[in-house]
């Protein structure tokens, strides 16, 4: 979906045709969903906060500024509600418990990138929320940096910084597991 | 010549290979960055590591959402503006009036705003209203019979678009809804809210979509169908709602006329707002 079409619509739904907002839905849900999942790794809490989150859009689609995207917006709204749902769960972060899901029994040369795919997926998982966004935003949902930084509410810098880190915790963890090098 | 990295060049190694990561090194960072791979194993392996864990991400398979998940939150949008009312515009106002007005806050602003909301409350309870999915929301057509196109399961309608009429002192309002079964085929439920003493007469084809069948899902109405569409009596006051398949792809128009006596007014609906 175009900029010009995601502010087309906009206007339509601010204009009464509350109809238009479903096109809004159905094109963005399925990332917005995905990067929920794997932000707080659980469908169902994916599920809620997907939904959530445009229902937010919806009421507070008169704030919203045409110049910004459509939905880097609609994607701040649901990290957002990713975090306060993290924090409402108050769910323990695996990786400063010293828990790893990460597990390798096949030789580093016998490793399929498919292999090294699932492995990053759980670490992914045990990586600190701050983290985890980052990577998942731009790994995932190929955000720029600017646009995470605006999604998440931070400088720039301070994305480079996290993604830095991010990458560098997991190598660590899919080197320990012997994964990669 | 291979060299170990010292200190700086692991840092700028480093750094350059996060750039490239993120495809925002220069063409000269990019060939600095392939300098070192190819003079030091140990840039090389860094340099293989991350490259190896950026093929894996983009190896990560997409989840596909809860198949109820969309109609579930356009329910809650439904919901949500049922209670609170739909967004509208921000204010036109330019901004130097906000400011010059902005310290203008008399005590019986709050008071006024609290009556003019608990009134428009009033007037939404009592004004025939359509959400944008309404009651038909996973309406169940699976038994269709007679002259409609057979589907099965369940279609997901949403409100496209309305039209107000006023006949001869009689008034009302059509909604029109739309929604795609599995295979594709478009239905159109026509909701139509009669109120006043008259009798009225209806009609409805397609331009560019046929009307290929109808049944009257509610309603003290007869009807009958033809290759030129659907027509419809209506006698006193009520409440109709009927459902029409269309054939071949509507993605233009669908007319709609409403008579009394000489009297006819008439109206499309564009159907390509609503499913694709």
């Amino acid at each position: 979906m175009k900029a010009r079409d995601d502010s087309a619509l906009v206007r339509m739904v601010l204009d009464g045709d509350t109809g238009a907002f479903d096109e809004i839905v159905r094109h963005y849900q399925p990332a917005v969903y995905n990067a929920a999942l794997r932000i707080v790794r659980d469908a169902e809490d994916a599920a809620d906060i997907a939904q959530i989150a445009f229902v937010k859009a919806f009421e507070k689609l008169d704030t919203y500024n045409v110049q910004h995207r459509l939905f880097s917006w609609i994607y701040r709204i649901a990290v957002n509600e990713a975090i306060n749902h993290s924090r409402r769960a108050k769910r323990s972060e695996e990786y400063e418990s010293g828990i790893t899901q990460v597990n390798h029994i096949t030789p580093l040369d016998q490793c399929t990138d498919e292999d090294v795919a699932k492995q990053l997926d759980n670490a992914i998982k045990v990586l600190p929320m701050d983290y985890r966004i980052v990577i998942v935003l731009r790994h995932y949902h190929d955000f720029t940096y600017r646009e995470i930084a605006a999604i998440v509410g931070v400088e720039e810098k301070t994305v480079k910084s996290r993604l830095y880190s991010a990458r560098k915790q997991l190598r660590e963890i899919l080197r320990s597991s012997g994964f990669v090098r | 010549m291979k060299t170990p990295l010292d200190k700086p060049d692991r840092q700028t190694v480093d750094r350059l290979i996060q750039r490239e990561l993120d495809g925002v090194n220069s063409p000269d960072e990019s060939a600095q960055l392939r300098r070192f791979i190819d003079s030091n194993p140990e840039a090389r392996r860094e340099y293989d590591c991350y490259n190896r864990i950026a093929r894996a991400f983009a190896l990560s398979p997409v989840a596909d959402p809860p198949a109820d998940l969309r109609a579930r939150t356009l329910a809650a949008i439904n919901g949500a503006m049922h209670h609170r009312g739909r967004p509208h515009r921000s204010s036109a106002m330019p901004a130097w009036m906000r400011r010059m007005l902005g310290g203008f806050r008399p005590r019986l602003v709050p008071v006024f705003m609290t009556g003019l909301a608990l009134g428009a409350f009033a007037v939404w309870l009592l004004v025939p209203h359509a959400g944008m999915f309404h009651q038909y929301h996973l309406l169940d057509i699976s038994h269709i019979s007679g002259t409609m196109v057979p589907v099965q399961g369940t279609v997901d309608f949403v409100l496209i678009d309305s039209l107000q009429f006023d006949v001869s002192g009689t008034k009302g309002v059509a909604r029109f809804y739309r929604g795609q079964d599995r295979h594709h085929t478009d239905h159109v439920v026509v909701d139509v809210d009669i109120q006043g003493p008259g009798d009225l007469d209806w009609r409805l084809h397609g331009r560019s979509p046929v009307v290929t069948g109808f049944r009257t899902l509610s309603g003290n109405v007869s009807g009958s169908f033809s290759p030129d569409g659907v027509r419809i009596s209506h006698r006193g006051t009520s409440h109709a709602v009927l459902q029409c398949v269309l054939a071949g792809s509507p993605d233009r128009a669908l007319a709609f006329a409403v008579s009394s006596g000489d009297i006819q007014l008439t109206g499309e609906t564009v159907l390509d707002k609503g499913v694709r």
